[in-house]
């Protein structure tokens, strides 16, 4: 009830703005990016995202704007956030790849069991919509096998219903578990980019004590615990401790 | 008017430049014995326009005041520097043992009017002992023999402490003083202690001048050698060992060759240099050891302090230098305080410590500031806390710890303005061959399509619409499911009367047949074949006749598991039928065509069960 009141809340100004307001800004917003006045166009752009819309690609422009303004932190998260929408983009992924070279810290990541790693990749290969389209398209493969086997045919026609109704109920399963865990990734932040210049790891929520080490802008972390503003995070080589909210930005 | 403003100005400047100047000062010794004729002299440095002498009690005035004028004129490199002294001077006498004392004198010089501070001077009853100095050096009555004895007491070297308890940390001051009653020539091979376990500041020297002293009731001309403040670095007893120093002392004798051409070529008496050792005897201190209870931050400060934090001045940029000052000022053992431990946070860069201190060493301790300057540079923007410092020190009046503390700092790193942006990588450590070679390219551009929004956080997986598509797909699939199934069961059964009725059909069909056999209608007979071989396999395979062919036949008898060897006898019975249809030759083997067609479907119905 409180989420459809602040979706209210949120579409309320939308309202106001209609698409062709919106469409006015998105061209102003890259108007002023080929004339190389970024900070105008991250406000243009700030002002489509405020309304309560996103696509990957007004998110992959951000991330453009405020890399050439030199914010490189912001432009990781917006990366991030527009790959978040579109996995399989390679311009994104490739902007990423160069914003990331110019953050400070290189951690080197656990490597993965390579089944994992096939599994991710299968993943986002595909966005959440475009699983949860696969999801219902194998779905309804799966009950016209499913018809196939039930219905009184002959015996080849109903084999082969049979075999292809569980190859489609586990492609289907897999869709939808891969759309749904998109899903979850897009909806909850469980991951943030670091945003102030160097950021003191702590080993507990508490400023006074000891540092564990400093991150630098643009370093993606993961989001564990929090406590009275702070969260726990954890880097990609597994290490861990407590950083500040204000040092970091979710991506969501 | 300008110019006349600057006249009066520099006029103006330079009379208070002279009216500084002005000096008015009494010079005299502290003490005299009694019956000695000593001098009182009170110096000015102007030209007088009128003078109040002193009133002097307890002496005799013998003579005074007595006016002298010295002048002294200097030119270098063409600035004239002119000096004058005036001097009264008064001869005195006490005649009383006590004290005497002398009232200020009064000096007019341009209008201003200046005193003198006024002062007391000890007059001392040597009693029995031999007549004063002055007597001596008139080479008075003693003889030859009593040459080149001098007492003890006549000049000897004494060490005074102002503190013999102090704390660790708490300055003594250490004064060596020459005491003499003999003219002395001069002094030779000092030795001073090492002053083991003293951290030690010799006093800046002050250009000790010789003074008169009461000393056990005698006059003594007393002069200080040295002066050290002794910093105490150990607890426990201390020793400052013997101060050892060899003096020259000059013995006035009378020659006993002494004649009339001796006193007349001024020969007088001889003067006889007597080398003498004189030494100190050990000074003990006791040291006390600091109370407990010392702060966290007590790091050996003895004193009286004050504590002072500079911020860095203006807006931080990152990547600029700035600096964090601290000052310690007051007074105590300064110099060996070292600089507070300062948090800074950890993305801080920081350098040395610079330490400047302005100190002044005073018979009361050093007094000055000692200040530390941290320079550091903020790699990063952002709002950063410098914590509180706290400094602590030990006072030894109050017997207390005495914590000051600087407050928390806060600082506003603004971003880097002159680095943004490609620059701003600065220090890129780690970076692999590729990593280098991707950073010389420049990112993909934007894109100008539709921006094809969406509301944020609305997905389509598990939304609503999905359900609904999923329930959808479940209702279509129970209607299918429904409809399919009656519509199968249907044919099914229609196809299972069919094949039930092939057999009967077919029976029929060859009874028609075996009767144009009989009446030797050999073209109706295999025509009658024909459609009862045909439409038997047209019902049990539910396959329309007019899409049935040899190849499907042979087809699904295989599927159902028919031998090969009756199909092929089937389709050679219809081929053989087809040709013998039309063929004008009369057969006698219709009989056996027909017995092995109506053998074959026997066959065919036991085989096909449906």
């Amino acid at each position: 009830m409180k989420r459809i009141l602040l979706l209210f809340l949120v579409i309320a100004p939308v309202v106001g703005l209609r698409a062709a307001d919106l469409r006015a800004l998105w061209d102003r917003a890259n108007t002023a990016y080929v004339n190389e006045n970024y900070p105008e166009a991250i406000a243009c752009y700030d002002s489509i995202a405020v309304t309560g819309q996103e696509s990957a690609i007004l998110y992959y422009n951000m991330g453009n704007a405020y890399f050439k303004a030199g914010q490189i932190g912001k432009a990781i998260l917006y990366y991030n956030r527009a790959q978040r929408l579109d996995p399989s983009d390679e311009d994104i992924a490739y902007n990423l790849t160069v914003a990331g070279s110019y953050a400070k810290d290189h951690i080197e990541p656990i490597p993965e069991f390579f089944l994992k790693r096939w599994v991710h990749d299968m993943r986002s290969s595909l966005s959440s919509n475009e699983w949860a389209v696969a999801s219902l398209v194998l779905f309804a493969v799966f009950l016209a096998a499913l018809l196939l086997y039930l219905l009184p045919l002959q015996r080849p026609l109903r084999k082969t219903g049979f075999w292809s109704g569980v190859v489609a109920l586990l492609l289907f399963l897999m869709a939808a578990g891969f759309a749904s865990t998109e899903r979850r990734e897009a909806i909850d932040a469980s991951y943030a980019i670091v945003m102030s210049g160097a950021a003191p790891v702590k080993s507990s929520p508490d400023a006074a004590s000891k540092d564990l080490f400093v991150l630098h802008e643009g370093t993606k972390v993961k989001l564990l615990d929090q406590l009275n503003g702070w969260r726990e995070i954890q880097l990609a080589d597994g290490k861990k401790g407590w950083i500040d909210t204000s040092s970091i930005e979710q991506i969501d | 008017m300008r110019r006349l403003l600057l006249i009066g100005v520099m006029l103006l400047s330079a009379f208070v430049a002279r009216a500084d100047e002005v000096t008015f000062e009494a010079l005299s010794p502290k003490v005299v014995t009694r019956g000695e004729v000593f001098r009182v002299e009170f110096t000015l440095n102007a030209e007088p326009s009128g003078f109040v002498p002193p009133s002097f009690q307890g002496f005799d005035v013998l003579a005074g005041p007595t006016e002298a004028k010295s002048q002294s004129i200097q030119i270098i490199n063409g600035d004239v520097t002119k000096s004058l002294t005036f001097t009264y001077t008064f001869v005195l006498q006490g005649n009383e043992a006590g004290k005497g004392s002398v009232s200020a004198a009064e000096v007019t010089v341009e209008g201003q009017k200046y005193r003198t501070e006024p002062f007391t001077v000890e007059i001392v009853d040597e009693g029995s002992a031999q007549s004063s100095r002055p007597a001596v050096v008139g080479g008075g009555s003693s003889s030859a023999s009593s040459e080149a004895t001098i007492s003890k007491d006549d000049i000897f070297v004494r060490v005074t402490v102002d503190k013999s308890r102090v704390y660790k940390g708490e300055p003594v001051r250490a004064t060596f003083k020459l005491y003499t009653r003999q003219p002395m020539s001069g002094v030779e091979s000092a030795k001073y202690p090492s002053f083991n376990g003293f951290w030690t500041q010799e006093l800046s020297d002050q250009n000790y001048q010789w003074q008169r002293e009461n000393y056990n009731n005698k006059v003594y001309d007393s002069r200080i050698i040295r002066e050290y403040l002794l910093y105490p670095q150990q607890v426990g007893t201390l020793q400052i060992e013997p101060f050892d120093l060899t003096v020259i002392a000059q013995i006035i004798i009378k020659s006993s060759r002494q004649s009339v051409f001796d006193d007349f070529f001024g020969a007088g008496p001889e003067v006889q240099e007597v080398r003498r050792k004189l030494s100190t005897s050990p000074v003990r201190i006791e040291v006390m050891s600091l109370p407990s209870g010392a702060p966290a931050s007590f790091n050996g400060a003895v004193g009286q302090f004050s504590l002072d934090a500079t911020a860095p001045q203006g807006a931080i940029t990152a990547n600029s230098a700035a600096t964090y000052t601290l000052r310690i000022s007051g007074r105590g053992n300064l110099p060996l305080i070292n600089a507070p431990k300062v948090e800074f946070p950890t993305s801080f860069e920081l350098y040395n410590v610079k330490t400047t201190e302005s100190l002044k060493t005073t018979t009361s301790g050093i007094s000055g500031y000692r200040q530390f300057e941290y320079p550091f540079i903020a790699r990063a923007e952002g709002r950063y806390v410098v914590p509180a410092i706290e400094f602590s020190y030990f006072d030894p009046r109050t017997a207390k710890y005495e914590i000051l503390s600087a407050p928390a700092l806060e600082l506003e790193i603004a971003r880097d303005s002159t680095s943004a942006g490609q620059t701003s990588s600065g220090i890129v450590s780690g970076l692999t061959k590729e990593e280098i070679k991707i950073l010389g390219q420049d990112i993909r551009f934007i894109r100008l399509s539709s921006p094809q929004l969406a509301p944020k956080g609305r997905l389509f997986m598990w939304s609503p619409l999905w359900f609904c598509l999923m329930g959808l797909f479940v209702v279509l699939f129970i209607v299918a499911y429904t409809v399919g199934n009656r519509y199968l069961k249907n044919m099914r059964n229609d196809r299972f009367v069919r094949g039930r009725r092939a057999n009967k059909m077919a029976l029929r069909r060859f009874r028609a047949a075996e009767d144009y056999m009989k009446q030797g209608d050999q073209h109706g007979f295999y025509e009658e074949m024909l459609r009862a071989l045909w439409g038997y396999m047209s019902d049990k395979l539910d396959i329309p006749v007019a899409d049935l062919s040899r190849e499907n036949i042979r087809e699904e008898l295989y599927t159902r598991n028919i031998p090969d060897e009756q199909a092929d006898r089937f389709i050679r019975i219809i081929a053989e039928c087809e040709q013998a249809q039309y063929s004008p030759v009369a057969s006698a083997q219709m009989h056996d065509i027909y017995r092995e067609g109506v053998d074959l479907l026997s066959k065919f119905e036991s085989a096909i069960k449906r």
